[in-house]
């Protein structure tokens, strides 16, 4: 068995065994624990052997970012930076943006860059991902790219596909047009009308749930995916579940996202804090539960149980990212942001000719940032959260056991990792045993190799 | 300004952008703007090559009224 890449943490008297390189989870008791480890050295009871077998095949291959030229899996593009509303928590820097516009020419270059890496990478399909500010605050540069993707679709054989985050504030001709050309929506609303007037008004002082509820009972009849995510802040923490079952019965998503808030200044001077990760844990796998029980799929995207991943976001996928002004970044978000955390994650541009540069040491730097500190290694939930944000107070906290962002992250990959092992129950029990719980989180190690103490 | 009537069985590109935003009520200028970073073409070209569509689609019954581009 290869012990650096098999782990194994406690669940009250039993124990967790996760191999996600061998695509491998099981509950296990102590004795079987102390059986697996020592393989080889001992005969195997017979109901350990199937396992014991799959743990002793060689591990897949690590996810890895791509080598040689850029090999992006989408196209970014942020048509502007302004935004109709005005978040008391916006991390996009909307309320003091400039006013500008991408030109047409970038967005049709890009469009054409992507189109022929997607042609080289062999793909079908051409993807393309609007960001904003509220990038339908530009509807010349949405149209335009729509239409350039699909017409260079058609003649290199490409599907196009469209995602849009987007606040929903749209008018009803323009819902209609996403329900027409896009592949997934991903709209910002923060639960029922008190709270998402709260906390997202328009630049006007009016609340905004009426309009974006509207966007999205729209979008939800439609044949286009819908995911509504949710910003979690330490007062709506408690409020989860009802959020959960107000937006879902309510807009009919494909799917919900919760995301906690992202402290900034404008989120301080408005009073509102991040969660505390000792409650958000449990309330947002209620709210999972909630979301399941009325067919949503419940998301928190750094415990991502159904994927492996080397990187948590777009950067280090060679993601090309293009702002307004035609520079080409692997982040969505605004180059200040980056600069406070001594990165820079610029590696091309477009210039006002339409021509298009990629700086290839600067993408080689991209593609080693999501390289994982040591606690990441010895965590069992390295694939699935894959470190998180570069552009957070997170990502200085992780080398610390007790960073809210590990965790939440690390309790909510076990907790879904037990509920695929219809575990469920197990899961909950879990969460009542605040001991077990904090002696879980906080673990240096999860490396099965690492766990001389502790076992009976 | 013109306006849609039947909607084409099938419409394929470059076409096709010209009719989404004619359909989604497009402004003759906008339109011409739009089509020309589309197609890649002069506002001159664009518009041209937009008034030769409309022509067609009159002929084909698409349109219910007729207008000049740029009128």
């Amino acid at each position: 068995m290869d012990a650096t890449s098999v782990y194994a943490v406690p669940v009250l008297d039993r124990w967790l065994v996760h191999a996600p390189l061998h695509s491998v989870t099981a509950l296990v008791n102590a004795e079987a624990l102390r059986a697996l480890r020592a393989t080889g050295r001992e005969e195997l009871p017979l109901a350990l052997a199937d396992l014991a077998a799959e743990l002793a095949r060689p591990p897949r291959p690590e996810p890895r970012p791509a080598e040689g030229p850029a090999r992006p899996e989408f196209l970014g593009l942020i048509p502007t930076r302004i935004c109709n509303l005005s978040c008391a928590y916006c991390a996009f820097g909307a309320p003091g943006a400039q006013p500008e516009s991408m030109p047409l020419k970038t967005a049709v270059a890009a469009v054409d860059w992507m189109a022929d890496r997607a042609r080289e990478a062999g793909r079908s399909t051409l993807d393309i991902h609007f960001f904003g500010g509220e990038a339908f605050c530009e509807p010349d540069v949405v149209d335009v790219t729509v239409h350039r993707a699909r017409a260079r679709g058609a003649e290199l054989g490409l599907t196009p596909r469209f995602e849009v985050a987007t606040n929903g504030c749209i008018d009803d001709v323009r819902c209609r047009f996403v329900a027409d050309h896009f592949h997934w929506v991903v709209l910002s609303i923060d639960g029922p009308p008190d709270l998402q007037d709260a906390h997202r008004p328009f630049r006007s002082g009016a609340g905004s749930y009426e309009r974006a509820a509207q966007t999205a009972r729209v979008l939800s009849r439609s044949r286009v995916g819908l995911s509504l995510r949710v910003t979690v802040t330490r007062s709506s923490t408690g409020r989860l579940p009802e959020i959960t079952s107000w937006l879902c019965g309510e807009l009919r998503p494909d799917s919900i996202v919760f995301e906690p808030l992202r402290p900034t200044p404008e989120s301080a001077a408005a009073g509102l804090l991040p969660p505390d990760p000792w409650s958000f844990v449990p309330a947002c796998l209620e709210a999972f539960h909630v979301a399941r029980a009325l067919g949503v799929e419940p998301v928190f995207s750094a415990a991502s149980i159904g994927e492996l991943r080397h990187s948590f976001c777009p950067v280090g996928r060679d993601t090309a990212i293009v702002a307004p002004d035609g520079r080409i970044a692997a982040c969505y978000m605004q180059e200040s942001d980056w600069r406070a955390y001594g990165l820079d994650l610029t590696f091309g541009r477009i210039s006002a000719a339409g021509e298009v540069t990629i700086s290839q040491p600067a993408l080689e730097r991209m593609r080693a940032l999501p390289r994982h500190g040591a606690r990441c290694t010895h965590c069992l939930a390295r694939w699935h959260c894959a470190g998180g944000c570069h552009v957070s107070p997170a990502a200085l906290e992780r080398s610390r056991p007790e960073s809210g962002f590990c965790v939440a992250s690390r309790l909510i990959t076990v907790c879904e990792l037990l509920g695929y092992l219809g575990q469920a129950e197990e899961a909950r029990r879990l969460l009542q045993d605040s001991a077990a719980l904090t002696g879980l989180a906080l673990r240096g190690s999860d490396r099965i190799a690492d766990w001389d103490q502790g076992i009976a | 300004m013109w306006r849609r009537g039947a909607a084409p069985v099938s419409l394929g590109y470059p076409e096709a952008a010209a009719w989404d935003l004619l359909a989604r009520g497009a402004s003759t200028a906008r339109m011409v703007r739009l089509l020309a970073a589309i197609w890649a073409i002069s506002e001159r070209g664009a518009a041209e090559q937009l008034e030769a569509l409309l022509v067609q689609w009159r002929h084909r019954g698409w349109l219910e009224e007729s207008a000049h581009v740029g009128g």
